[in-house]
């Protein structure tokens, strides 16, 4: 679906990715890793067009990025960033509608929004939440939108871990029935509970891709992330010192 | 009200639209000042004092700041053609003297 090649990215001088090469499929997880300010975020805005790489091709459904129009892209991707401005007094359903192509209210029965467990918070101001519930009215508004490609950036942030795991399945049970999610995750249980792919950022513009098994080694990760890690396969972790 | 970054994901045209609304308003403040003269700061200032008394909910904003507008301005009015009766304050120099320090307070807050 989404055909990457040679993909370089740039912020001022800074390179952030160096020629990246990836192929991204439906139903496919694809978990983005990486240091702080690496790049991960830049990629996702760089995947719908709406920045602008220094060199190299991307191609959606064997057609150049470029030649889409900003209206298309926006009924084939659909982009969880960062928790939107809260103090414009928008109610929760409010904001759903923003992100839903007709009635809220509508698509929320179709989509079941009561699996985010906004029910009793309807017709609550965001500014009113706490940011775990703002986030989960950004997972909501993720699933209004039934667009076939979820850009989802750290979606876990200020979640409690009832509702990790559940946007995590979410993320699972929607790749199944044929989306393609690309997350920016920052936990290692989590990526190696999800990804069908990852993408590991070194911080320097260097890119690694591969499966889940092969790049969540402490040989990778430890140089990348400079920690010390312990462990193997799903239980890799990070040592905190005394033990 | 989601900035913006999810404007543009939601596919809205962003730098038009800046365009277009600016265009918009410069029509909409012309006509307002050619019908009613250079009366300064009322619509600098009550919108704000609007938005601190009602929250930012922008149908409040707007049907507050209209009236507010209003009401201010009939008292600035009212002020002025009294205050060195029989000669005429011009309404302009009174919002001003109202306006300037409460919008430098507005801003300084911050």
């Amino acid at each position: 679906m989404l055909n990457i090649q040679q993909l370089s990215l740039k912020r001022g001088n800074k390179t952030l990715i160096q020629a990246l090469n990836i192929q991204m499929d439906a139903g496919q997880v694809v978990v983005v890793l990486g240091p702080n300010g690496a790049g991960k975020s830049t990629l996702l805005l760089a995947l719908q067009n709406m920045f602008t790489p220094s060199h190299g091709d991307i191609q959606l459904k064997n057609k150049p990025l470029t030649g889409y129009s900003r209206q298309d892209l926006s009924y084939i991707f659909t982009w969880q960033g960062d928790l939107p401005p809260s103090e414009f007094g928008l109610t929760v359903l409010q904001r759903l509608t923003l992100s839903a192509e007709g009635d809220a209210e509508e698509q929320y029965q179709i989509m079941r929004l009561d699996y985010m467990e906004l029910n009793g918070l309807k017709h609550r101001a965001l500014g009113d939440l706490s940011s775990g519930e703002r986030q989960r009215v950004e997972i909501a508004a993720t699933m209004v939108r039934d667009n076939p490609i979820w850009l989802m950036d750290e979606p876990t942030a200020h979640l409690d871990m009832k509702h990790q795991v559940d946007c995590l399945k979410l993320i699972k049970q929607q790749a199944k029935q044929g989306r393609l999610i690309i997350t920016v995750l920052h936990d290692l249980q989590q990526a190696a509970g999800v990804a069908d792919k990852v993408v590991l950022f070194d911080g320097c513009g260097g890119v690694s891709v591969g499966t889940a098994k092969d790049i969540l080694i402490a040989a990778r990760l430890e140089p990348v992330f400079k920690v010390k890690l312990k462990g193997t396969g799903k239980d890799l972790r990070p040592e905190y010192g005394e033990d | 009200m989601l900035g913006e970054r999810h404007a543009e994901a939601l596919g809205v045209n962003v730098s038009r639209l800046r365009i277009t609304l600016l265009f918009l308003a410069s029509a909409v403040t012309a006509v307002a000042v050619t019908a009613a003269g250079t009366i300064g700061f009322i619509g600098l200032v009550v919108p704000h004092l609007m938005r601190l008394v009602f929250g930012s909910l922008h149908k409040a904003v707007l049907i507050s700041s209209a009236f507010g507008g209003g009401i201010l301005l009939i008292m600035a009015d009212t002020t002025a053609r009294t205050i060195i009766s029989p000669a005429e304050l011009p309404v302009g120099v009174l919002t001003a003297m109202i306006g300037v320090p409460l919008f430098l307070y507005l801003l300084l807050r911050r």
